[in-house]
């Protein structure tokens, strides 16, 4: 036995020793190495193939199976189909039997001429035997009336029945009507007391209506009022601002006035300020002066004196000296007047060297004085036209106020005529609705009077009716029962079989136009047969 | 101002899909409800314009517009998926209080008088089944709002008879739901309070057993209980996928108020209702329901489409002494002519003829095929369920 491997991968030849070599153990073991190499290739090479095997059967079992299952599948589903189109022919043979049957069943239940004759018959039976039992009712009830009617006794007792029927029938309706009347008139009553009410009412409404309309006209009369009072004011406003505006002429001009007047007096008071100052300050600088040279030389004349004095006393003893001294006090008074004089002279200098000083100091002074002045005149001038602006504006608006008054007014007056119009035509509304309310009010009167008279007619013409009834109804009685006498006689007559032609004529047959003249047709043509069957017997 | 006490300005913008079937895309858009004048507006979300102007559309109310709902508006039905804005989640959120109202019934002669008193109190049924509960289960469920005492006491109740379980939903539900119920001894109920449910539907006395939610967490928990996703596990379904055929009262009958009506007349036939249970379909399940009348009806997408706009009733029916084939027979019978039309010319009285108007709008669906009867049940009763 060989293995499949061995089949598929045969061993390869071994080649043949050719003659003797020395051994090499290299090789002998690559050689080995080899060997075993291919075995071990040759072993998976094995397994390989067998996990092939395996795979192939694994595979076939499988598509076996699923083989078996699809047959199973696809024949179970051939089965559900079959058996699906089985059903399905056999509802299709179901509904068309039930079509065949119902289409029978509708041809059955359909009328056919024969039907519709035998039930018009059998309609027809019916009918008759209605119409036969209504006839025969008919006769029955003609039969028993006829009888009835023969039977005088029955008749007088009917007669005397409905005499007491129509009594209390008469009665009832006498007193219906009295109920009726009383109903009417609580009705009348209700209906007259609600017109009243409403009458009530609508007065009062009027009234209301008036009392509003009065106060309103009161109101728009005490606006009215209020508007002449306030166009009054706006006059006395207007007149007022015009005297405000005169008087702003007038202060304006006042203030020109003034300021001129104060320019004028400033100028002279300028003037004499200077003036005065000028001559206070050199007065004062010259007596100043003078009283301190007049008190230096003062001094230096008491001190002189108070030498002199001195000298006086010592005049003995210095009479020598005195001549000198004398010469030399006449030298220093000499030399005083001298130096009085050039200190005049200095003082003068002086003066001048001040008054030039002054009037340099004065010139700045005075400069800037009217600069100031210039200054406050420029800011008089935006003060006192600012003031002029503001009259101006206050002018204006005074105008402006003017002209809305004016248009206040106007609107005023327009609104009043406005009023007066429509109170005119409201006025006009006003009486042509009464006029209407007063026709309609005399018309409803002549309606209702023209209704009593009808009623009144009414009740009169039902009076006399009733009356006439009365009367009809009483002779009527008396009628009928002379027929029952004549019937009575009638009867007699039959019965005694006496000759009874003379009874054919019939007392006025005009008589007998009511409604007893079939009743008494009736008996005539009982009588007719009674004659009858008298001559056949 | 209506019933919603609505302004003449007011709109309602919700968000809604609808599943392009030839694009095989699911496209968003906003829908406009106004109710003044009961006109609609679409806008496109994605393609930012609108997508159908304002429209008068008298179809639909604004009844109609519940989170989860479809409607069908010019043969494209559209999910309602959220409210679109605020205003309207803040005035239409306190219209959706819901409350679980339990009533066990000794017989279901009263089933449709049931529902009548509860369309005419103006409840509207959001879930619906009819609930078998086994020890276990009763006593978790009265455990959910009642004492250790109260659960012993009712839990026989609930063992026998036939409990109906509704999710109903109203401004201020619980409340007015409680007021209902009538006080809670059953004699003084039937004669003081004949009005009251308990008071009307307790014929026995003793067993009688009638419950409303106390309050609205109470009642969000017991309506996760017995409508929840562990719901089919924990019950035990009373429908016997035998003898039997399946009647799916159809939206427009439950839109009208007529499903008390429909059931009344079913009882007075005189079926068995095994089971019943309320279903809003979707267009795949509707669709694989009526595969079989593809071809069939020349309107197939509009009876899709009409199971689709709202809730519908599922029914297995049965009667004691006919076998599959004759229950199914009888009951087409009964029921008359799917199209009714002729049916108000040949049977008058049957049902189709008097509730329905049309093929689409033909009152109920009702099981053709004698063999369908059973597979139908199954299909509404244990696939749909699970």
């Amino acid at each position: 036995m060989r293995f499949e491997s061995e089949i598929l991968y045969p061993q390869k030849p071994t080649p043949q020793r050719r003659g003797y070599r020395q051994v090499d153990h290299i090789i002998i073991q690559r050689r080995k190495d080899e060997a075993e190499h291919e075995q071990m290739e040759r072993q998976n090479n094995y397994y390989k193939i067998m996990d092939k095997k395996a795979d192939f059967e694994r595979a076939t079992i499988d598509a076996n199976r699923r083989y078996k299952l699809y047959k199973n599948y696809t024949q179970l589903k051939n089965i559900r189909r079959e058996q699906f189109e089985e059903r399905q022919k056999k509802l299709a043979t179901l509904f068309e039997q039930d079509r065949i049957e119902w289409a029978k069943l509708i041809e059955e239940s359909r009328e056919t001429v024969f039907d519709r004759i035998q039930v018009m018959k059998d309609e027809i039976k019916v009918l008759r035997e209605k119409r036969e039992a209504r006839k025969k009712k008919e006769n029955d009830n003609a039969l028993y009336n006829l009888w009835k009617n023969n039977c005088h006794e029955i008749r007088g007792f009917e007669s005397k029945l409905r005499e007491k029927e129509t009594a209390v029938a008469l009665e009832q309706q006498i007193k219906q009507r009295e109920i009726a009347r009383k109903a009417e008139m609580e009705y009348t009553k209700i209906w007259d007391a609600l017109a009243e009410n409403n009458r009530l009412k609508k007065i009062e409404y009027y009234n209301n209506e008036e009392q509003r309309k009065k106060n309103l006209g009161m109101y728009i009369g005490r606006c009215l009022e209020e508007q002449i009072e306030e166009i009054n004011k706006r006059k006395q406003e207007e007149e007022r601002l015009r005297e405000v505006e005169r008087q702003y002429d007038l202060e304006r001009n006042k203030m020109i006035e003034l300021e001129d007047k104060r320019n004028e007096m400033l100028r002279k008071q300028n003037a004499v300020a200077t003036r005065r100052e000028i001559e206070e300050f050199n007065k004062e600088n010259i007596r100043r002066k003078a009283e301190e040279v007049q008190k230096e030389l003062e001094m230096d004349l008491n001190i002189i004196n108070e030498l002199k004095k001195e000298m006086d006393n010592e005049k003995e003893e210095e009479n020598k000296r005195k001549i000198k001294i004398k010469r030399d006090m006449d030298l220093f008074m000499e030399h005083i007047n001298r130096q009085r004089q050039i200190e005049k002279e200095r003082q003068k200098q002086i003066d001048d060297a001040y008054l030039q000083e002054y009037n340099k100091q004065n010139r700045l002074l005075y400069e800037k004085w009217k600069q100031e002045q210039i200054a406050r005149d420029k800011l008089m001038k935006d003060v006192m036209k600012a003031r002029q602006e503001q009259i101006n504006e206050k002018l204006e608006n005074n105008k402006r106020e003017q002209e809305e008054n004016r248009r206040e007014m106007e609107k005023i007056l327009e609104n009043i005529k406005k009023y007066e119009e429509e109170k005119k035509l409201e006025e006009q509304k006003n009486m042509e609705n009464k006029k209407q309310y007063s026709s309609d009010l005399l018309d409803q009167i002549n309606y209702k009077r023209m209704n009593n008279e009808k009623l009144q007619k009414q009740e009169e013409e039902d009076y006399q009716r009733n009356l006439k009834q009365k009367q009809e109804y009483d002779d009527l009685l008396e009628k009928t029962k002379l027929l029952e006498q004549f019937k009575t006689k009638l009867k007699i007559a039959q019965i005694q079989k006496v000759d009874n032609s003379h009874f054919k004529q019939l007392p006025n047959p005009a008589l007998y136009s009511t409604y007893t003249q079939d009743k008494l047709h009736d008996a005539l043509l009982m009588r007719e047969a009674a004659e009858s069957s008298n001559k056949s017997e | 101002m209506n019933e919603y006490g609505i302004d003449d300005d007011t709109r309602y913008c919700f968000n809604v899909e609808y599943y392009d079937n030839q694009a095989e895309l699911i496209r968003e858009y906003q829908l406009m409800f106004f109710p003044s004048d009961n006109s609609i507006e679409m806008y496109d979300v994605k393609q930012k314009k609108i997508y159908l102007k304002r429209v008068g559309y008298p179809g639909i109310q604004l009844r109609d517009l519940i989170i989860g709902a479809t409607i069908i508006i010019f043969s494209r039905p559209l999910l309602i998926k959220s409210y679109g804005d605020r205003f309207t989640a803040t005035k239409l959120i306190s219209k959706l209080e819901r409350s679980l109202l339990v009533v066990r019934l000794e017989s279901n002669v009263l089933l449709g008088d049931l529902f009548n008193y509860i369309i005419d109190h103006g409840y509207t049924i959001n879930q619906m089944r009819l609930v078998k509960f086994s020890k276990e289960t009763a006593q978790e469920f009265l455990s959910i709002s009642y004492s250790s005492e109260e659960t012993n006491k009712y839990i026989s109740s609930l063992l026998s008879g036939l409990v109906y379980c509704f999710t109903l939903m109203k401004e201020n539900c619980v409340n007015s739901l409680s007021n209902l119920l009538g006080p809670e001894d059953l004699n003084q109920a039937s004669i003081n309070y004949p009005e009251s449910i308990r008071g009307f539907f307790m014929t026995d006395k003793e067993n009688g057993f009638v419950h409303a939610s106390k309050s609205i967490p109470l009642a969000e928990e017991e309506i996760s209980f017995i409508f929840g996703v562990y719901s089919n596990n924990m019950f035990e379904r009373t429908a016997k996928f035998k003898d039997c055929t399946l009647a799916l009262i159809k939206p427009h009958v439950l839109k009208q108020g007529l499903i008390g009506e429909i059931i009344i007349a079913i009882i007075k036939g005189g079926f068995e209702i095994n089971d019943i249970q309320l279903f809003n379909l979707e267009t795949s399940n509707a669709t694989e329901f009526l595969e079989v009348y593809r071809g069939l009806m020349p309107t197939f997408t509009d009876h899709v489409n009409e199971l689709i706009s709202g809730a519908s009733v599922a029914m297995e029916i049965s009667h004691p002494s006919m076998n599959q084939e004759q229950i199914v027979t009888e009951f087409r019978k009964f029921v008359g002519p799917y199209e009714p039309g002729i049916g108000k010319q040949i049977f008058p009285m049957a049902i189709r003829s008097v509730y329905g108007y049309d093929w689409v709008h033909n009152a109920l669906h009702c099981t053709d095929l004698p063999e369908d009867g059973p597979m139908e049940s199954d299909y509404f009763f244990n696939i749909l369920c699970s």
